[in-house]
């Protein structure tokens, strides 16, 4: 099957920061001796290379739908990543110590995608929960702080998109600039009333080429665009609240016609979403304590 | 540069298996037009192909076969909306190749581009930290406690420069 290998490969050794990285040993498929390797974990993909400075991995594990347990072998702190089909072959890997062991287990069974799908979920309802029990006033305090600091954390924001732009695209992973065209974050993530007016008019009127990475966007569509970059550009000091919110990452988008909502958004249908989403998540809740 | 040996066969069975159950978003399934633009004596091949997005991956089928022959990981790529009805997948390392899609409507584009913006961990991880930080600055209180897992490496304002002293190199 057909991947798209130097890109894969260039995920693995970009300067995305990994999740965790260590020596391990991994048995082999044919040569069924433990081999040393050099592990890193991204997101939900596990590399390993060769040697640490290798320039390339040599293979990877996607780590999706699986479970990581320890087994019994020979050799000490082992560990198994078995995937959830009969076919699948076991994965039987050794760490160097019992710390080690631990903490790889503990990295590798929470690494799938659909765990961290689950926790913003789950953050996102609760955000909207405090947002909703403070009130619609609240909201653009919520986002902004007091009237008059989002003007000054706006311009802070594209001062800091300016500068930004050459390096969040390097190191930025996707898509904030293609969120641009999305219409903004309905409800209560929206922040305060007239930042949303504003945003929804550019969105509204570039629809067509908001999406590009490379056409320069409209001031305030800049916050969104270089969302996630000033967000990059922001998990980088530590002064995470001091003054207020740098423009997020645009949230999952809630549309009527998207696939992930049976209803329409707009404040008048809030509560179903919220329900809804609420629903889904207890759901997932469940099926993953089930699984675990 | 080598290989990759990708151990990707368990990954699609258990994915194919795992589909019926725990997913918040629906799987998209949908017939759609794929152009892969090859720079080869400068001609551009179209296929028709089935995509399917499964997590942070977007498999292609050919339409009668029910295993994919190829896949596109999402992460550090660039979704653009062509015109109307086509979009394109371009990776950051290879800047100038595009694979290009071509959807039956508007709408479905636009579906398809959300999507998949959606559908890459690091956009995730970026959307949990600023829930994790807005709530905390709006509470207090950070959410994550109460599931033990404050101190998770992917959930960090900082990820790889913990702020929180943190010994890995003995790991």
């Amino acid at each position: 099957m057909k991947l798209n290998e130097r890109s894969v490969a260039h995920y693995a050794t970009c300067d995305s920061p990994p999740d965790k990285t260590g020596f391990l040993f991994k048995k082999g498929e044919r040569n069924t001796a433990y081999h040393r390797r050099w592990f890193v974990l991204k997101g939900n993909m596990l590399f390993y290379f060769e040697e640490r400075d290798s320039r390339e991995p040599i293979g990877v594990i996607v780590l999706e739908g699986c479970t990581v347990e320890l087994c019994e072998s020979a050799e000490e702190f082992a560990f198994a990543i078995k995937f959830d089909c009969a076919k699948a072959r076991v994965y039987k890997m050794a760490a160097e110590n019992q710390a080690a062991m631990e903490s790889w287990v503990k990295a590798l069974s929470r690494a799938s995608f659909d765990y961290m799908r689950l926790v913003v979920k789950e953050l996102e309802r609760q955000l909207e929960e405090i947002q909703e029990a403070a009130g619609g006033s609240f909201v653009g305090a919520g986002v902004g702080g007091p009237q008059a600091r989002p003007k000054s954390s706006r311009r802070n924001h594209v001062a800091r998109s300016r500068s930004g732009a050459s390096s969040s695209s390097s190191s930025s992973s996707s898509m904030s600039s293609s969120s641009s065209s999305a219409p903004p974050m309905s409800g209560p993530l929206s922040g305060q009333r007239s930042f949303q007016d504003e945003v929804q008019l550019i969105s509204g009127c570039s629809k067509e080429n908001g999406v590009a990475w490379s056409k320069p966007p409209a001031a305030l569509a800049n916050g969104f665009v270089e969302g996630a970059s000033s967000c990059v550009a922001w998990e980088g000091c530590a002064d995470s609240g001091a003054d207020g919110v740098r423009a997020p990452p645009v949230p999952p988008r809630r549309r009527g016609a998207s696939l992930e909502s049976p209803v329409s958004p707009g404040t008048g249908c809030f509560s179903k979403l919220h329900d809804w989403y609420g629903r889904e998540v207890e759901e997932l809740r469940v099926q993953w304590l089930q699984s675990q | 540069g080598g290989v990759i040996n990708f151990l990707f066969h368990d990954f699609w069975a258990a994915a194919n298996v795992s589909q019926q159950k725990v997913h918040a978003t629906r799987l998209h399934c949908a017939v759609c037009v794929v152009k892969f633009s090859f720079h080869f004596r400068c001609r551009t091949v179209v296929k028709k192909r089935l995509v399917k997005l499964v997590v942070n991956f977007l498999f292609y089928f050919r339409t009668d076969e029910e295993e994919p022959i190829g896949a596109l990981l999402l992460e550090q790529c660039r979704v653009e909306r062509e015109d109307s009805q086509t979009f394109s997948i371009a990776f950051l390392d290879e800047a100038e190749r595009k694979y290009l899609f071509e959807c039956d409507s508007e709408e479905q584009c636009g579906e398809w581009v959300d999507s998949i913006i959606k559908a890459s961990y690091e956009f995730m991880r970026k959307n949990l930290i600023f829930y994790r930080t807005e709530i905390h600055r709006l509470t207090g209180k950070d959410p994550l406690e109460q599931y033990g897992i404050s101190d998770e490496t992917r959930f960090q304002v900082s990820n790889g420069l913990q702020l929180m002293p943190r010994d890995t190199s003995s790991l």
